[in-house]
């Protein structure tokens, strides 16, 4: 099990590893200049000259590949050409924000996803079952940015029961920050958690209904157990690995999601972020937010893979090659 | 002698043996292009290489929807057929996949003919003073834009974006995960260690934001596009390969048939594309779809395909400041993107069903 | 004598793609108190439908109870609501299956499955449900029954794992247990410590015992009664003694001449020939007549009913095929 774990976390180690290599080469072949926007005729080019000095850029490239490796283990990303800060300074500032949209959808997504999915099992081929098949099947094929739009029309513009973008009002009074806070998350997180909740909801009812074709459901039955305890803890616990695995995919899913939402509701973000140094062709900072979310993702699936222990004895216990499926 | 001959030869009639849909959209696509052969011809000698391609690819697409219509007639084995006529009844009790299917297949047909059947020309600005934002009307079936350009031509060829990018990306996608399916799977060993990580290394990649970064700083030309949807897509369909191939290579008859000196990797590829068949073709209808989302992701954020070529993705973008004002702007490209996403996905579950392939 | 359960004309069926398939057609027997009852036959012949549909464990769809009544202790089981049956699985009838390796929950302990139908009808506590698991486990010949409670049932052996079922099973003190193909996958030194066992039990519980099977050889070792089971109808009913010695159905002959034997070594093992008929397409009259050595045009002209060949054993055939003796 300890082997399992470490075995783990070494992989989860080299993926994120790997990725950095990865962007790092990626973004400093592509044609172009770092510092490409910034000329002009009337910049001085002795000057130029000096910032390009100051940056590194003027290093041979592996050079540069190990001077930004060893300051990534040092925990500095160098500094944003773009903003002229440092990169680590504006990821404290960002994530959090984006973690703050991410993390409640993702609690929604579970809560939701797993709640309906869980119903819609219950309920199999009854009426209910059939029209929540479609709505999912629906929502999971609806682009965040149209349903932003819908729920933007509808609830900020049309009845202006909530602000349309932004992360808090400006001059409100300190005793309703908290409440302002929320009304501008309400939107953007709904969009957010739909499209994955959805999805979580079609992957559960799935995948509750597959066990329930198993033998022991059988023995549990003939024990004389109600369907819904059968279904809560016997089936659930034997599909937990499965679904634990898709929940632990969804977090790059959010993580797209934040970079088109954060875009549509002016949330200062990381995705914003992502997409606005693009945009500028902001190296270190596209460098570092790639790096941020590709941990992220490595995280919830490592996450996702521990998880595992905590539900099958038999992984628990043996060598701990995880089962297949 | 007489009887099974005539029957040999309606089996290559779409629709006359099989697949009522397939030879019911094969024989409307043909009228459509007989009604507008002027137009046709107008685009083949048009001077300008977009119209002569556009025009290529109506052509080749009427061949491509004859083949799919008369696909089973080209089966030879039995089993095949067997197998194909269980699939098939079992797809039809399923009424939302029948309407998937239905669905995608008049998409396809749509964004196929856009060329010859919209009215307007999606790029041309008719006074964009005088027709700028009008409202939905009979000239105008899903109103104006900002330019005054016509939506409903717009929509009509944005699909072309939509569906051919997604469908070639997914088509060459499924081609990469059969060659490193199968590669992996074959020779097993490290070779297949590697390969497996490599899978896991891509999965970890936010597929959009290595998309972004990507675009961003290479070309976004329709190509890259395609080919970067497909270079990050084909992992999911290695996997289904290369377990496949596993089991296929522990099987009796295949150990058999390399004991007896034939080569396992000739009886290897006899048995797995009929096997493998069922689980790609439908891990690829569930791909369609997500593809397409994807590529109207990158159109929102303004990476995907450049203007002037309308795509649904930015065109539902360009509505952002008339929501209200001018809803038609963003609302019907954004329709047509969930009509098109939800009847891959549903045609993709129904296959499925019918396939009986495991949730992947 | 009175009865503990009695199967009055039941009929199931399964609704496929290929069509509707009767699987069990008028089947009727029943089962005294304390007694074991054998229900015989190949694989697909309805006996495992028969022993769901007691239960009510039948998946529906695509099964369905076409009509028929089950009365337990005089009560339709047929009738009851779902949660009052409920109150009867398990409690007071219980069943155990074949394969030991996948009817046991993979992630849940055994002592808790076990727990689980005590808490459930008995009405104790926590403490006092676990004493009674612990002490199941032990009564099922488990050594270390304590450690066991708390083991997985991966860490377990086929056989083990087939007395931790029947510990499950018993728990609640059922009148009757239905035992489907209860040793089949296990190997044989160990299938007779289990029917030794579940033979221990019964007496112990007074507990009627309905052991669905197969291998004629378990139902020689433990029923008293013995139906026969062909293709979805009850062929013939008997003593046990009876049916081994003067078997009446042509099928029960066929089925007791293909068992290979020590004392006919030399002789050549009898097959029945051709298989069983496919269930959307049963013959008319007699189900057995194209497999059947006697067979005359008669058999397939009508249903043919149930006759008392002899006191207390009857048979599905109208001819008199009974070969007197079986050479001992």
């Amino acid at each position: 099990m300890i082997r399992f774990l470490l075995r783990r976390t070494v992989h989860a180690a080299i993926l994120v590893f790997i990725t950095l290599t990865a962007t790092f080469f990626i973004i400093r072949l592509a044609p172009g200049d770092p510092l490409g926007r910034y000329y002009s005729p009337d910049i001085d080019p002795a000057a130029m000259e000096t910032v390009r000095r100051q940056l590194g850029l003027d290093r041979p490239l592996p050079v540069q590949y190990a001077k930004t490796l060893q300051s990534f283990i040092r925990g500095d990303f160098g500094i944003s050409i773009h903003q002229r800060r440092p990169v680590a300074q504006i990821l404290k500032e960002t994530i959090p924000r984006t973690l703050q949209l991410t993390g409640i959808a993702l609690l929604l997504q579970i809560v939701l996803g797993m709640g309906l999915g869980m119903l819609s099992a219950m309920r199999r081929e009854s009426s209910l079952d059939r029209s929540a098949s479609v709505v999912f099947l629906v929502l999971y094929s609806l682009p965040s940015f149209y349903l932003a739009f819908l729920l933007v029309s509808v609830f900020a513009l049309k009845l202006q029961w909530l602000p349309a973008a932004g992360m808090f009002s400006v001059h409100t009074p300190t005793t309703q920050m908290f409440a302002d806070r929320l009304r501008h998350m309400i939107l953007p997180v709904t969009v957010l958690a739909v499209g994955s909740a959805a999805a979580l909801a079609r992957y559960a009812r799935g995948s509750l209904l597959d066990q329930l074709h198993e033998e022991y459901i059988r023995t549990a039955r003939a024990k004389g157990l109600s369907e819904g305890r059968i279904l809560w803890r016997h089936a659930l616990k034997n599909a937990a690995p499965q679904l634990f695995t898709v929940i632990g995919l969804s977090v790059p899913f959010l993580l797209a999601g934040a970079v088109v939402i954060e875009k549509i509701f002016g949330w200062p973000g990381m995705g914003a972020l992502m997409v606005d140094a693009i945009f500028t062709r902001d190296y270190p900072v596209v460098l570092a937010a790639n790096f941020v979310a590709a941990v992220m993702v490595i995280l919830g699936n490592l996450l996702a893979d521990i998880s595992y222990l905590w539900v099958d004895p038999r992984m628990r216990m043996s060598r701990g090659e995880p089962r297949a499926g | 002698m007489s009887e099974s001959s005539k029957r040999k030869w309606l089996r290559f009639v779409p629709g006359a043996e099989w697949g009522r849909a397939g030879g019911l959209f094969f024989f409307l696509y043909m009228a459509v292009c007989l009604v507008r052969l002027p137009v046709l011809l107008d685009l083949a000698a048009s001077p300008l290489v977009e119209n002569r391609l556009g025009a290529l690819i109506i052509m080749i697409g009427a061949v491509l929807l004859y083949v799919a219509a008369v696909f089973p007639a080209l089966l030879r084995r039995e089993p095949d057929r067997r197998r194909l006529a269980a699939w098939k009844g079992r797809f039809r009790t399923n009424r939302l996949a029948v309407v998937g299917l239905w669905f995608f297949l008049a998409a396809l047909v749509l964004s196929l003919l856009s060329p010859i059947i919209a009215p307007y020309d999606p790029a041309a600005q008719h006074d964009p003073a005088l027709n700028r934002y009008q409202a939905p009307s009979l000239q105008h079936p899903m109103g104006t834009d900002k330019f005054g350009r016509d939506l409903f031509s717009r929509v009509l060829y944005g699909s072309r974006v939509s569906l051919t990018v997604s469908v070639a990306a997914v088509v060459f996608a499924s081609f990469l995960g059969l060659f490193f399916g199968a590669f992996s799977g074959y020779f097993g060993g490290w070779v297949d260690d590697v390969a497996m990580r490599v899978v896991d290394g891509l999965l970890a990649f936010p597929r959009l934001l290595l998309m972004l970064t990507l675009l961003a700083f290479f070309a976004h030309a329709l190509w890259v596009v395609v080919a970067l949807l497909a270079a990050t897509g084909w992992m999911g369909i290695a996997r289904l390969v290369r377990a496949e191939v596993l089991s296929l290579k522990k099987r009796d008859f295949v150990q058999a048939a390399h004991a007896s000196g034939a080569g396992r990797l000739r009886v290897v590829l006899k048995h797995l594309l009929p096997n493998t068949a069922g689980p790609v073709v439908v891990a690829a209808t569930l791909r369609v779809g997500t593809i397409i989302l994807l590529e109207s992701y990158l159109s929102f954020l303004g990476l995907g395909v450049q203007p002037p070529t309308p795509s649904w993705g930015s065109m539902v973008f360009e509505g952002r400041d008339v929501l209200l004002s001018a809803w038609w702007v963003s609302a019907f490209p954004g329709l047509a993107l969930v009509l098109a996403v939800v009847a891959c996905n549903l045609l993709g579950d129904g296959l499925r069903d019918a396939m009986d392939v495991k949730r992947a | 004598m009175e009865t503990l359960l009695e199967i009055k004309d039941l009929s199931c069926s399964f609704r496929t793609e290929e069509g509707v398939a009767r699987v069990v057609d008028r089947t009727s027997f029943s089962v005294r108190p304390g007694e074991t009852l054998g229900l015989v036959g190949e694989s697909g012949c309805g006996k495992t439908v028969t022993a769901l549909a007691i239960m009510r464990l039948i998946q529906m769809p695509p099964g369905r109870i076409d009509g028929g009544e089950i009365l337990y202790k005089g009560r339709n089981l047929l009738g009851l609501s779902e949660s009052d049956m409920r109150k009867v699985r398990g409690n007071e009838i219980s069943m155990i299956f074949q394969e030991p390796m996948t009817t046991l929950n993979p992630v849940f302990t055994c002592g808790y499955q076990i727990q689980e139908a005590v808490l459930l009808h008995q009405g104790v506590g926590k403490k006092e449900s676990l004493e009674r698991t612990v002490e199941m486990l032990g009564l099922v010949g488990i050594p270390d029954p304590r450690q066991c409670a708390k083991s997985y049932p991966h860490q377990l052996s086929g056989g083990m794992r087939q007395r931790v079922m029947i510990a499950m099973a018993l728990s609640c003190h059922p009148s009757l247990l239905i035992a489907d193909e209860p040793t089949t996958a296990l190997d044989v030194t160990i299938q007779a410590q289990i029917l030794e066992l579940l033979q221990s039990l019964q007496e112990r519980f007074n507990m009627a015992v309905l052991m669905i099977t197969h291998d004629l050889g378990v139902i020689a070792e433990t029923a008293r009664r013995v139906v026969v089971m062909y293709a979805g109808q009850v062929v013939e009913e008997a003593e046990v003694g009876d049916l081994f010695h003067r078997p009446r159905h042509p099928y029960t002959i066929g089925l007791q001449e293909s068992i290979p034997r020590l004392v006919h070594r030399g002789r050549e093992l009898s097959v029945i020939p051709g298989r069983l008929p496919d269930p959307f397409h049963l013959p008319p009259g007699c189900r057995f007549s194209d497999r059947c050595p006697h067979a005359e045009a008669r058999c397939t002209e009508g249903d043919i009913e149930m006759r008392d060949g002899a006191p207390g054993h009857r048979v599905r055939c109208w001819k008199d095929v009974a070969r007197t003796e079986i050479v001992e």
